[in-house]
């Protein structure tokens, strides 16, 4: 196959276009800006799995994230007042000391990550892999090794459901005393 | 193909996520920040698992895992934002005190 771009290019151009996204998500007024931005973001994210070979990852990222998670973000924005209004300041007056810190965190990381070294696996090891052997292999992974996490994340689905629904219930009157 | 870069881009979106959870007024923009610091965690595992991990698929599962636990959070965090709304008309969430002594 021919693409226009070999696949460690495009990493470097979705990472970039990741990271303005992002930058972008945390500094728009209108929320809804913020959200769509957000979407941009995970988007780029879900190509980066394509070329870290994590096709399965990728379209979840796209379903769980971009199809659900920014849903509901845009419907809380609009069931509740003032979050599109550009008038209104969305950021503290911590500005300043958040700059210091995420800059701070940054540069922690970067400097811990360069003098890290990862015992990485042989080169050869890294050709294309069989998409349809990974499937497999992840799902049997998933049902032996990891079955009781499976189950408790299904469990923790349920009970987050059951949950949202309670909280954001309107709470109806007390029945009064006959 | 390198790992480097890729946790260089982790780091970059967990310390922007970082610095939008401190900056943010109101909680939904905190929440979305968190969810880019989320999905720096994400990029990490999967490069990980295929550049470390034998088996190739421990972290996805794991990345799996993650993605589950932020659906629920992210359904629970609105949840909770909307109940806040309908108490104090508004989501700044420096003015939420309940409890604060």
């Amino acid at each position: 196959m021919n693409f226009w771009f070999s696949p460690t290019q495009a990493a470097f151009y979705l990472a970039l276009l990741g990271l303005g996204f992002a930058v972008l998500t945390v500094i728009l007024r209108n929320m809804v800006h913020c959200a769509l931005s957000l979407a941009g973001t995970l988007f780029c994210v879900a190509g980066l799995y394509l070329t870290l070979q994590a096709d399965l990852l990728a379209g979840f990222q796209v379903l769980i994230y971009v199809g659900a998670v920014i849903t509901l973000l845009l419907i809380a924005i609009m069931l509740i007042h003032g979050l599109t209004d550009r008038r209104i300041a969305q950021m503290n007056n911590k500005v300043g000391w958040g700059l210091v810190a995420g800059g701070g965190l940054a540069a922690l990381l970067i400097f811990v990550l360069s003098s890290a070294r990862w015992p990485l696996r042989p080169m050869e090891g890294l050709v294309q892999v069989n998409l349809y052997e990974q499937l497999v292999a992840l799902g049997r992974t998933l049902l032996s090794t990891y079955l009781l996490p499976f189950e408790v994340a299904s469990l923790v689905l349920l009970v987050a459901m059951v949950g949202a629904i309670l909280m954001a219930k309107e709470e109806e009157p007390e029945p009064e005393e006959r | 193909m390198k790992l480097e870069p890729y946790l260089v881009f982790s780091a970059l979106l967990f310390s922007i996520g970082a610095f939008g959870v401190l900056t943010r007024r109101n909680a939904v923009g905190i929440l979305m920040a968190l969810e880019l610091m989320l999905n720096a965690v994400n990029v990490n595992l999967v490069a990980f698992a295929r550049f470390v991990d034998h088996s190739q698929v421990v972290g996805q599962i794991f990345t799996l895992f993650i993605i589950t636990v932020a659906a629920a959070e992210a359904a629970v965090g609105l949840a909770i934002i909307i109940c806040i709304y309908r108490n104090f008309r508004h989501i700044n969430l420096d003015d939420v005190d309940l409890l604060k002594w």
